[in-house]
């Protein structure tokens, strides 16, 4: 994976304004102050498409690559509807029944024995799941 | 006529009368599973020897049972209730439509299986749907397509697919099913049944495969209003597994049913009656609110003006909220690897990564949570003026098997008409009013949160004046 890609959630580093660059070309100078709230090029190439399924830790074939790419790019296109939308000091909604701090006794309960827990593991060792490598020495 | 015909209200009365045996209303709609299942694909799963196992046990339990405690304690004693795939079932596979979870079988109940198995529902099966709940038409099953019972070149709708063609042709007398952008209205309106997406926060969302979690919503497909009242009680309620389901009491929507207030005000909200609806639904929905008016309530048009928005809201909103649900499907705990996902998962899958994403999270993901703030508002507004919002639920007559599979965002858009109320967290009720060229059409009802006993009131209303036409 590539570090400080477009797509990472680190803070943006040289190289991740180096990446924005070709996206933004030409518009960038247009736009206003904050060009990052709108939505501006929604074309997707097949290497953006790749890197996504990376980071989503999805294998695609080289035709289901040129399919998204397509499908992809049609539906957000398609959501540049809401730059016309004027949300100046508006709150954003995450949740709609605007419940707060549900808590609840910190109380030791019964819970799944080993054996259920482990029951559709494709791989266990004892009382454990069976992986394989994921760090190497 | 025939068992598997009966509602479940209907069922309840036979039974305690001792017209017929809790066996021989489950050996009915096998039969029924058994003749038409091979045709629809409607379940995935058939508990058959497990559902007539518990029948038998019914039949000597009910010996015991004064009717009294059938109509209380056991609200369901031995209705057979089909389940969306979706919906954990302890040692019954789950596979949520998807080959990733083929050879799942949870140790566990969902909170709704184990509120309707107390309430004494016989469990017969569980139901074909598009994978994940990811669809409008049921065809992104990896189990195949589901096949709609007036016409089997159309689609029954999804995502719920299999639970309303199940209830359509008495293959069971209700099912559950999830409705995350209108995945119960929708295939409801198409199959010709009463489809309950109850607020968000009603019922709860524990043990069911989640697709986006600010927006699921458990409900049910049932053969008229009063059994949806029935199931909703049944159902409805906090749940100490899951955190967003609210302490709010649980009336007794059954016995509300018919005590509407006298001066409902009802909104005719002008953004549903868009171009793109077919001329011949919007004319049957007009007649219906004529005839609510010759019954004396008032209707007033109202506007949602965000309402055009929702669609692309939604389809941030919800993919970013699936891309980080389905992150868990590793295949080391259970299930298959990832490679197992099918086209449409993929597709949701990096849409929310895409617009999760640094740089781009701004422009999508912050700004639809902005406007999702603006279309509850619409809601909010008018619900101060009105008191229900009556809109069809679908703008097209159901569709043709494989006319928009291979264009996502068509069959996005046959949700748009379902899609406001979910992103505002609000019950609606998809209810047949007839049909258009042999094909069912569906009327939605809308009402602020928590005012599912209005929206059943309404919809009683209207099916007993469809039902003297």
């Amino acid at each position: 994976m590539k570090k400080n890609s477009k797509f990472s959630r680190l803070p943006a580093g040289p190289r991740q304004r180096r990446w924005q660059i070709p996206c933004l070309s030409g518009r960038q100078a247009n736009s206003k102050k904050n060009p990052k709230s709108k939505i501006q090029n929604s074309k997707l190439d097949e290497e953006e498409v790749g890197h996504i399924a990376k980071l989503a830790r999805l294998k695609l074939t080289r035709e289901e690559v040129k399919m998204f790419c397509f499908q992809l790019s049609e539906v957000l296109e398609y959501m540049k509807v809401l730059n016309e939308v004027e949300t100046g000091g508006v709150e954003p909604t995450a949740q709609v029944t605007d419940l707060e701090n549900v808590f609840r006794e910190d109380e030791v309960s019964p819970s799944l024995e080993p054996n259920e827990a482990l029951s559709c593991a494709p791989a266990r060792e004892g009382n454990f799941f069976k992986t394989g490598v994921v760090l190497e020495k | 006529m025939k068992l598997y015909q009966l509602t479940i209200s209907q069922a309840k009365e036979g039974l305690e009368k001792k017209k017929f045996s809790v066996k021989e209303l489950v050996a009915s709609c096998l039969e029924q599973i058994k003749k038409l299942n091979p045709k629809l694909n409607a379940f995935i799963t058939v508990c058959e020897k497990e559902a007539l196992k518990e029948a038998k046990e019914k039949d000597l339990e009910i010996k015991k049972l004064r009717n009294l405690e059938i109509k209380g304690k056991f609200p369901l004693f031995g209705i057979p209730i089909a389940a969306k795939d979706l919906f954990c079932t302890k040692g019954i596979k789950t596979t949520a439509g998807s080959k990733v979870l083929e050879n799942y079988i949870p140790v566990y109940d969902a909170t709704v299986i184990r509120k309707l198995k107390e309430a004494g529902a016989i469990i017969i099966g569980k139901t074909n749907c598009d994978a994940w709940a990811h669809g409008s038409s049921g065809e992104n099953s990896d189990f195949g397509p589901t096949k709609n019972p007036f016409d089997e070149t159309r689609v029954p709708g999804g995502s719920s697919s299999g639970s309303a063609v199940a209830v359509a042709t008495g293959m069971s007398l209700a099912a559950t099913g999830t409705d995350t952008g209108g995945s119960i209205r929708q295939p409801a309106a198409f199959c010709g049944v009463v489809g309950l997406k109850p607020t968000y926060g009603r019922v709860s969302r524990f043990g069911v495969v989640a697709m986006a979690s600010s927006l699921d919503c458990m409900g049910h497909f049932t053969k008229d209003v009063k059994d949806a009242a029935l199931v909703l009680k049944v159902i409805a309620g906090k749940d100490e597994k899951d955190a967003s389901s609210l302490p709010l009491p649980v009336v007794d929507y059954l016995n509300l049913l018919e005590k509407p207030s006298k001066n409902f005000k009802v909104g005719l909200p002008k953004e549903y009656f868009i171009k793109g609806l077919e001329k011949k639904i919007e004319e049957r929905i007009l007649k219906i609110v004529k005839l609510l008016e010759k019954k004396g309530i008032k209707i007033k048009e109202v506007s949602l003006p965000h309402t055009k928005y929702a669609l692309a809201t939604y389809y941030i909103i919800q993919p970013a909220e699936v891309s980080s649900n389905l992150a868990r499907y590793d295949g080391i705990r259970y299930g298959l690897p990832r490679e197992n996902f099918g086209a449409e998962a993929k597709r949701r899958i990096m849409l929310g990564t895409y617009t999760l994403s640094a740089g781009y999270y701004e422009a999508y993901y912050l700004k639809a949570m902005k406007v999702r703030t603006l279309i509850r508002k619409d809601f909010e507004n008018v619900f101060k003026e009105v008191d229900l919002l009556i809109t069809p639920v679908t703008p097209t007559l159901p569709f043709k098997l494989g006319e928009k599979v291979n264009n996502p965002l068509q069959m996005y858009l046959s949700d748009i008409l379902t899609i406001p109320a979910s992103l505002a967290g609000i019950p609606g009720l998809s209810l047949p009013v007839g049909k258009v060229d042999n094909l069912p059409v569906g009327a939605q009802i809308l009402g602020p949160q928590f005012a599912e006993e209005k929206i059943l009131q309404l919809g009683r209303i209207i099916e007993r004046e469809v039902n003297e036409k």
